[in-house]
């Protein structure tokens, strides 16, 4: 494995920063229209806007690495802006996932590009973790208060099923048609340049 | 210039970990309003009591609502506004935190802090060209939207929302068109500035914990401590 270069890096730099914009302003819409819930499709609608991001950078930095920086610096902007620490670590596996799907594995390239991009949106579910602990906190001021327990779990369990097939469904199918958006504006705006 | 106390970087790095400790583990309400109580005290030594106060009094407002709501009655509607209260509650520390150590921290000084850490030179520059373009986005976000008004095209914000496709794409291209110059003209200030150097890096902001460092870690550290040792004190 080669060392990426210095403008490689500073185009991985800048393309991160144009997916944390698009990133920002989704969670901002979501945060207004479904609060509370709004991290549970976070990962999903920003895969669908960001594909053309993802294309771009796969094509400025052809190389093993980029994927993982991109994930890696935005696992570290978590940590800066104050999600919860450990969102970190789905950030940065994914991300490093992602690479070696990329580039590691034998197939169809528009096929890899695909399968790429649906584990690295699966990077965003990081600031879900907080809502698992939120409704442990929950259940457990229930608890404190005298309600009974197995009611709770009988109320809960389905909601945290529906919530997590529901976040899987919605990321696998934004991130096919976010690809598929990506690769028209590509063709459409990008290929005039080269 | 504000008055008051300044941290080091990786102290404030040392607050946002704590305050992800007190995400994740349960607490009772005296550890929370103990926990919050320390940050609301971070906020006033530091100078910012204005964010403080209001940080603080958000906390006791989701408190009191949600007490006050909880008798109301048994219905759905209750059970999830409960929720969302408690929720907002618990979330409200690493908020305040992140808050607390973006406050009067210069880009630069993180940059230095980071590299005391040891964390990958290849982590770190797309991190500091990211802040840096930050700046030129806003700018172009700006003159794009300036532009697009001259056409008549995406009015509103309210137009923007109902066909964000349209929108993704009259925005977000452009964006991306101009990011390949800035990034071409940022690779060459890096060059200049000596980036690519394969030595040591220095920095201007000399990075040394002081003492109200150390009595924060300190202070910290008996927090967690203490909610180890004794889980359930009510």
């Amino acid at each position: 494995m080669k060392k990426l270069k210095m403008q490689e890096l500073i185009f991985t730099g800048v393309y991160t920063a144009i997916y944390f914009f698009v990133v920002a302003i989704v969670m901002v819409v979501l945060k207004l229209a479904v609060p509370v819930f709004d991290s549970l499709l976070l990962p999903a609608a920003s895969a669908l806007f960001s594909g053309i991001i993802y294309l771009l950078l796969l094509q400025k930095v052809p190389r093993f690495g980029g994927i993982s920086v991109m994930g890696g610096v935005f696992g570290l902007l978590f940590l800066i802006t104050g999600h919860f620490a450990l969102s970190f670590i789905p950030s940065f596996v994914c991300a490093i996932l992602a690479d070696f799907i990329q580039y590691r594995w034998n197939a169809d390239e528009k096929l890899r590009t695909l399968v790429s991009y649906t584990v690295f949106s699966f990077g965003l579910t990081g600031p879900l973790l907080p809502m698992w602990f939120m409704k442990n906190a929950y259940v457990d001021s229930l608890i404190r208060r005298g309600k009974d327990a197995d009611y709770i779990n009988y109320v809960f369990t389905p909601i945290t099923t529906t919530g997590f097939v529901v976040c899987v469904v919605s990321v696998i199918i934004c991130s096919i048609a976010g690809i598929y958006i990506g690769r028209k504006l590509l063709t459409k705006h990008f290929q005039t340049k080269r | 210039m504000r008055t008051g106390l300044t941290f080091d970087p990786r102290t404030k790095l040392c607050v946002i970990l704590f305050a992800s400790f007190s995400l994740m583990v349960p607490l009772s309400f005296i550890y929370e309003c103990l926990f919050m109580t320390i940050l609301f005290i971070l906020f006033l030594v530091i100078g910012e009591w204005k964010k403080g106060i209001g940080y603080y009094s958000v906390f006791w407002l989701l408190a009191g609502l949600d007490y006050w709501m909880y008798p109301q009655g048994n219905q759905v509607i209750f059970g999830l506004l409960s929720f969302v209260l408690i929720g907002s509650r618990r979330l409200l520390p690493t908020l305040m935190s992140a808050s607390f150590a973006m406050s009067g921290t210069k880009i630069s000084e993180w940059i230095a802090a980071l590299q005391k850490l040891r964390i990958p030179f290849a982590l770190i520059v797309p991190l500091t060209v990211l802040f840096r373009f930050f700046p030129t986005l806003f700018q172009d976000f700006k003159n794009i939207r300036k532009a697009l008004r001259f056409r008549g095209i995406a009015m509103s914000y309210w137009e923007m929302l109902l066909h964000p496709l349209t929108t993704m794409e009259y925005i977000i291209i452009p964006i991306l068109m101009s990011a390949d110059n800035t990034a071409i003209d940022l690779s060459a200030t890096a060059m200049v500035r000596g980036l690519g150097n394969a030595k040591k890096h220095t920095s201007i902001y000399p990075l040394r914990f002081k003492c109200q460092d150390y009595v924060l870690i300190v202070v910290l550290v008996l927090c967690i401590g203490g909610r180890l040792l004794w889980p359930s004190l009510s």
